[in-house]
């Protein structure tokens, strides 16, 4: 046999070991978490979990554990968590139904990149495949949605395991990875050491910038006439929103940005062109098909941006610069692919390019600007409606805040108009999901935020159907009194399906009528200060006591019942077919 | 751009589940799987799936890079037919008093260069490694004799580039960031 492959011990970093002699596995599971400067856990106990709930007993001054009211609120929080702090957040469920109702919120944190360690209960190992009680494989199940999984059958393995899972849920492109243990592994005992994980010999989660691909990719850039940057969550993910400013502003090029890449770039920014997409902007849409170079950076070209991929950007070079080699040429074709982490690749280019300013190519944005405003934005605002509209509420959040909030949304017509209005000026901000597009996901990840940045005001903007699918959680917000603010706007519809219905299926509205229970009522059985805004004139007032209130807040609006959200890629048509009404 | 026949070889740790870990990748675009062999390689603890499919190059490419990323994937490679050495084999179970009634069922494994690996008083076992179309063509000879039972395996198949596995992962990991 070769010594093939033997990971190299030397030049390895000095790293901590803890150790404490005849622990359990489930002590183990504990110290190990601490070991990764764990200070908190979402979770649900149940059977198959209760040893490791037992020694969460013993350790509840080192590691705080926040009781959700079901499973999938604990997946939301944990990623609503890692979101805001840029590190794994840690969920724990029992086996069988417990571990089934994570599965959710690991597709949601698997398609966007979000690291989150989950550990599940299993039953005890010589229980394994016989359909004991409680019994799922949830290592089949979760699969093809996690970034790694692995059984633990024997206490010895739990450190190492726990480790490995940090590590590969935090490097690389991030995302979700699950450990499920049987119980007899959680009572064993063992003497427990723990060491980082700093490499698996298997896995190779950031490549160096090739610099002959950052040299041709600078020389695209130097003769470019219309570029465009579109920015995602690959700026946010490796903390290069300072470096991504610097190249931008040397640059002189345009920036747009993604759903997830939102905050990543102050909107205010002059370089700043707006958001992409199905109801992104008019500008950086229309623009995407007049550029000559396409600079993506940590963006992985979502039909939700691109609309149909034959119609996209055909007349441009395009330089992708992105972590994750299976996203080069998936969907886009690049002219240069730059494979390495955002940061890295932007500080590259940045001392490889020359100082350029485009400024009848920023003109022509702000003249697409001010077209959607005429036909758009000035109408989305205009109080000349019944009741408020969507985009009335958002704007003014938007400025009493100065954009400076942490907002979370849930998946509809009111995520889209928050994203399109919400004017973010700082880092970490936008917690939405994107991807999996999870209704229900907007509450319990908010609470994960507040809890990750106790110190920021956390906004949660949620529909009316979204909330009702994960608003048990109310119960944390009230246990534990975390100051979440919570806006529901209420046009008792599924509006965006319902939008839908009007624009594609001849208003046909089919299941999107909401009989909605009182919101304010429900609020205050959970000893949530509430009140509900019907009148334009009490919205201003409503916010500010909401804003200002130290404690949690609920927020009810009554908003406009049939507004559609503008402007809108239909499904399926190119980036240029954008309709503005 | 049409359809061709690849041949992919996987190189993973030996770990359970990953079986599962790289067939999704196939089920989720949905590309049938012709034939899958896993087997331990010259290095201890490192298996290779041979797996072979059709499909476009550019699909399979993207399916290529899809299993690098698994976590517990050394790596992964894709060849068409003329870029690798390969081999199946194939059990033919035949009566054994087809040898008696008749002679050319011996001259048949005679040509065919088959060979036989059991006789058992009701039945005997032939055997013929070769490609797909050369067990074919046997099994079409030995059809109106009579087969109890026939069985083929997957391709093995071996990379004519002298490149060996190691100097990839050196390679890999010499333009690498671990932290």
């Amino acid at each position: 046999m070769e010594t093939l492959l033997q990971e190299k011990i030397a030049g390895k970093k000095q790293v901590q070991v803890s150790q404490k002699l005849n622990v359990t596995g489930a002590e183990a599971v504990v110290l190990s978490l601490l070991a990764e400067g764990v200070e908190c856990v979402f979770g649900y106990p149940g059977g198959a979990i209760m040893p490791v709930y037992d020694a969460f007993y013993h350790y509840q001054e080192q590691l705080k554990h926040y009781l959700v009211r079901h499973e999938q609120g604990a997946i939301h929080a944990a990623q609503g968590y890692a979101r805001v702090q840029g590190r794994a957040g840690v969920a724990i469920a029992t086996s069988g139904p417990g571990a089934t109702n994570l599965i959710t919120g690991i597709a949601d944190a698997m398609i966007d990149s979000t690291p989150v360690v989950c550990i599940t209960g299993q039953v005890a190992k010589h229980l394994l495949g016989t359909d004991a009680f409680q019994e799922v494989d949830v290592i089949s199940v979760s699969l093809p949605i996690t970034k790694w999984n692995f059984q633990v059958t024997r206490a010895e393995e739990i450190p190492s395991v726990i480790a490995k899972a940090f590590y590969i849920a935090q490097s690389g492109r991030p995302g979700p990875v699950l450990i499920d243990i049987t119980k007899n592994a959680q009572n064993e005992r063992f003497d427990f050491s723990y060491e980082k994980c700093t490499k698996i010999r298997s896995y190779f989660p950031r490549r160096k910038a090739d610099m002959s691909a950052v040299e041709a990719a600078a020389q695209l850039i130097d003769k470019a006439k219309k570029p465009l940057m579109l920015v995602g969550q690959g700026v946010i993910l490796s903390k290069a929103e300072k470096e991504l400013k610097e190249f931008a502003e040397k640059s002189g090029i345009p920036v747009a940005s993604t759903l997830l890449g939102l905050s990543a770039f102050s909107t205010k920014h002059p370089l700043y062109v707006g958001y992409l997409g199905m109801h992104g902007n008019y500008g950086p849409n229309i623009k995407t098909n007049e550029c000559d170079v396409l600079l993506a950076v940590g963006m992985r070209f979502d039909d939700r941006v691109t609309g149909d991929l034959n119609k996209y950007a055909k007349q441009a070079k395009v330089i992708h610069i992105e972590i994750d080699p299976a996203e080069v040429d998936k969907n886009v074709k690049a002219t240069v692919a730059i494979v390495s982490d955002a940061k890295e690749a932007l500080v590259a280019l940045t001392e490889k390019i020359t100082a350029k300013s485009y400024p009848e190519w920023l003109q022509e944005f702000a003249d697409a600007d001010r077209m959607e405003y005429e036909k758009v934005v000035s109408k989305d605002f205009a109080p000349n409606t019944e009741k408020i509209k969507m985009a009335e509420v958002i704007k003014m959040l938007s400025d009493k805040t100065k954009g400076t909030s942490i907002v979370a949304t849930d998946v509809g017509q009111h995520q889209m108009t928050t994203t399109r209005y919400y004017q973010f000026t700082e880092i970490d901000s936008n917690i939405t999901s994107g991807g999996a597009g999870t209704m229900g996901f907007c509450l319990p990840a908010a609470i994960g935020a507040k809890v990750g940045r106790p110190d920021r005001q956390v906004v949660a903007i949620i529909g009316d159907g979204g909330f009702q699918m994960t608003m048990q959680e109310l119960g944390v917000i009230m246990q534990y009194k975390i100051a979440v603010k919570v806006i529901i706007l209420n046009n008792n519809f599924l509006g965006m399906v319902r939008q839908w219905q009007q624009l594609f299926f001849d208003n046909r509205y089919s299941s999107v009528d909401m009989q909605n229970p009182n919101f304010i009522k429900l609020a205050e059985a959970f000893d949530i200060k509430a009140q509900k805004v019907e009148k334009r004139e009490d919205l201003s007032k409503a916010l500010d006591a909401m804003l200002d209130s130290p404690e949690a807040y609920f927020l009810e609006v009554c908003v406009e019942k049939e507004t559609n959200v503008f402007p809108m890629v239909p499904a399926g048509a190119g980036v240029a077919e954008i309709r503005l009404e | 751009m049409s359809a061709k026949r690849f041949t992919i070889s996987v190189f993973t740790e030996n770990t359970i589940g990953l079986l599962h870990r790289v067939t999704t990748v196939f089920t989720r675009r949905k590309i049938n799987i012709e034939s899958l062999t896993v087997s331990e390689t010259e290095t201890q603890g490192v298996s290779r799936f041979t797996i072979v499919v059709i499909g476009l190059e550019d699909k399979i490419a993207q399916v290529v890079k899809q299993i690098e990323k698994q976590v517990e994937v050394l790596k992964c490679f894709f060849y068409e037919d003329d870029q690798i050495v390969y081999q199946e084999l194939a059990l033919y179970k035949m009566p054994t008093k087809v040898f008696a009634n008749s002679e050319s069922v011996e001259d048949i494994i005679r040509e065919s260069n088959a060979r036989v690996l059991a006789i058992e008083p009701e039945f005997i076992v032939i055997e013929k490694t070769g490609r797909e179309h050369e067990t074919q063509a046997l099994f079409e000879k030995l059809q109106p004799f009579g087969i109890l039972s026939f069985v083929r395996s997957g391709r093995v198949a071996i990379a004519k580039p002298m490149k060996r596995l190691q100097t990839h992962l050196d390679e890999l990991e010499s333009v690498s960031l671990f932290e």
